[in-house]
């Protein structure tokens, strides 16, 4: 615009400038030059008002497809945004789930483990020396323990035969020997009793019940009325195991035979 | 289930008896209940206010006890017959006077006897000045309690409250049955979101005094506040921290509602606790001031969350409903309340942190800002009943639950306050 207005306003300067030099114009040619000048602004004008009007609307149009994009940016940005607020929601539930079933699957494993360790073998002390035994086994031996400290020698015996049988290599074989051969010795079997305490003399020689049933053999014998046989048995006894206790009740006991 | 409705017609008859009339409604009973006798303490006549009436109302409505009749005045120094009291069924027997002394002031004298091995557990004596005189009695339920549950009594604790009555706001302080009620605020505008310190000496709310939500403290014994969070857009949702020097709150200062912390004098700018580009609100301290509970919908969905109040990450803690807002934390720190939306309807669920265990304490269905009483043992909450706000206590059991309705208007946003001294 302001372009074109400069155009006109130097034409129009060029006719005024012009006008002395061509004096011999008449007034007729100076209003048609300036008439002809006029139209030719004119169109200026409208050509310059045309072009501006199509950039106008070029230009409304950008804007607008710009303004519409930025729309779109928007609502894909919040969709964006409710989609990621979506997906952490579930990110955080199945973590939660997941340290729950965790959490459920550590409290399981430890009732299975509970349970499974009532089976599983354990380690006892029979006398003195440390053992791996069944807990099954383990219950056999201390309920027919707890028989012979009722006194009921007889079911004790039978209890302990079962056991022998039942568990011919256990940990505990040197004191069932020992057992069996004390339920005989208090049922007046002494000839059991002193085969029964052989036995453990002879399988088991340093277990630390071979004092003891050395001792037991020692008093079946005496029972039964092999003085000579006790004398011998108890003096081994002292003679091999001088510092037990064993060792000093058999010394007493010998001096009884001596009688 | 037992339902009982208590008029407290002997504090309504008093002078200073508040002009808004509370009425409760108590349900349900505890699990056993201890029978006492609650003799009418001994006067001169000259009391204006039934000491024993109140023991007696409070004890009842703990849900914790049976109260047995009780007709005649017994003075805590009466010879108790024992014989009569077992045979009616108590186990306890609660004796007293009270006297005008020279000064103006009452001396409260009272004793507890044990009826089974008829001996004392004890007695003590309170002096206090006439506006004073259903407090004292509130301290005496506080101490029979203790002494007969072994856990701290909520009788002398107070409550905050907003009531809208017409087009005026008022926030209210009441003892913990509704009465004496006295009113620090009152305003044409909306008043919401009031939090004690945990002194009980100031509270925190939100006003809309200036048009939009501002928050303000407000010194208790002086009347005196301040606007200590008033920025660019809202400001909401203030939490004491325990020490009383900070205040979480929600500001949308930078866009999108987060939590911040700013002293509670407002004497620093804020610092920005949460950075999400979802809205977070309604933050609560833990009792040891170390972490905070805050509402956010960063995963979609409004959930309860939890912080560290040095920053960091924040770990999401409701997960059994779409719908989980307003956290608050028990005095021991161990259980959470919050509001749940449960097929259509607004809950009250306590929540148990360490095992996940939930309870759902109410039942109305439109329930909100639920609050612990100081001894963790009762909840109370805001609810819709009847078109009408009124404020529950329930017992965190789930067993006990009393209604406090006002002829006043609606009463909400219930905050229980902290032990008194």
């Amino acid at each position: 615009m302001r372009a074109a207005l400069a155009q006109g306003a130097l034409a129009l300067a060029l006719i005024a400038g012009a006008s002395p030099a061509h004096a011999l114009f008449g007034d007729d040619e100076a209003r048609k030059a300036i008439l002809d000048l006029r139209g030719r602004v004119q169109q200026y004008q409208e050509t310059t008002d045309q072009r501006l009007a199509k950039i106008e609307a070029q230009l409304a149009d950008l804007v607008s497809r710009l303004s519409n994009a930025q729309l779109d940016n928007q609502s894909q940005a919040d969709q964006l945004r409710q989609e990621i607020s979506k997906l952490r929601g579930q990110i955080e539930v199945q973590a939660h789930e997941l340290a729950v079933t965790q959490r459920q699957l550590r409290e399981q494993l430890a009732t299975v483990d509970n349970r499974i360790r009532r089976f599983e073998p354990v380690e006892v002390e029979i006398d003195g020396r440390k053992a791996t035994v069944d807990q099954t086994e383990r219950k056999a031996f201390e309920a027919a323990l707890a028989l012979f400290r009722a006194g009921d020698f007889k079911s004790a015996l039978v209890a302990f035969n079962q056991f022998q049988g039942q568990y011919p290599d256990s940990a505990y074989s040197p004191a069932v020997h020992f057992w069996i051969g004390s339920s005989q010795f208090a049922l007046k079997d002494y000839k059991g009793a002193i085969a029964s305490h052989e036995a453990l003399v002879s399988k088991f020689p340093q277990n630390p019940r071979v004092p003891d049933a050395l001792l037991n053999i020692g008093y079946a014998q005496a029972e039964s009325g092999d003085r000579a046989g006790a004398r011998k048995t108890l003096q081994s006894l002292i003679d091999r195991h001088p510092q037990s206790p064993a060792a000093q009740l058999a010394r007493d006991r010998i001096a009884t035979l001596g009688r | 289930m037992r339902h009982l409705v208590l008029a407290l017609l002997g504090a309504l008859l008093l002078p200073f008896a508040a002009s808004a009339q509370m009425r409760i409604d108590v349900s349900g009973v505890g699990a056993t209940q201890y029978p006492i006798a609650i003799a009418r303490f001994a006067t001169d006549g000259r009391v204006p206010q039934d000491v024993s009436e109140v023991v007696r109302g409070d004890l009842q409505r703990s849900g914790a006890f049976r109260i047995i009749e009780q007709a005649a005045a017994m003075s805590d120094t009466a010879q108790i017959d024992f014989v009569d009291m077992r045979r009616r069924g108590a186990d306890a027997v609660l004796t007293g006077s009270v006297a005008r002394l020279a000064d103006g002031r009452y001396d409260i004298r009272y004793r507890l006897s044990d009826a089974v091995r008829q001996t004392t557990l004890g007695g003590e004596s309170l002096v206090v000045a006439e506006a004073d005189l259903r407090y004292g009695a509130h301290r005496i339920a506080d101490w029979v309690y203790e002494k007969l549950t072994g856990e701290k009594g909520i009788f002398s604790t107070r409550i905050a409250f907003v009531s809208k009555q017409g087009s005026r706001y008022k926030l209210s302080i009441a003892d913990w049955d509704g009465e004496n009620v006295v009113t620090p605020l009152n305003s044409p505008e909306p008043i919401i979101s009031p939090s004690w310190s945990r002194d009980g000496s100031r509270l925190a709310y939100v006003s809309f005094e200036s048009k939009k939500p501002v928050v303000y403290v407000h010194t208790l014994a002086t009347g005196q506040r301040k606007a200590v969070a008033n920025f660019k857009g809202s400001n909401s949702a203030p939490a004491w921290s325990p020490d009383g020097r900070t205040l979480a709150v929600a500001l949308t200062i930078d866009g999108l509602s987060q939590i911040y912390l700013i002293p509670s004098d407002g004497s620093a700018p804020p610092k920005r606790l949460t950075t999400s580009t979802s809205i977070d609100t309604e933050p609560v301290f833990t009792p040891d001031g170390s972490a905070l509970y805050f509402t956010s919908d960063r995963g979609g969905s409004p959930q309860i969350y939890r912080m560290p109040v040095s920053g960091g990450d924040a770990s999401r803690v409701t997960f059994s409903a779409t719908y989980n807002v307003s956290p608050r934390i028990s005095p021991d720190g161990r259980s959470l309340a919050y509001v749940s939306r449960r097929d259509g309807k607004f809950l009250v669920v306590v929540r148990d942190l360490a095992s996940g265990a939930e309870r759902v304490l109410s039942e109305g269905g439109r329930e909100e800002s639920p609050s612990f009483a100081p001894n963790g043992r009762w909840i109370m909450y805001a609810t819709q009943a009847g078109g009408r706000d009124s404020l529950v206590a329930a017992s965190v059991d789930g067993r006990v639950r009393q209604r406090l309705t006002s002829n006043a208007g609606d009463i909400r946003e219930p905050t229980w306050g902290p032990f008194s001294n």
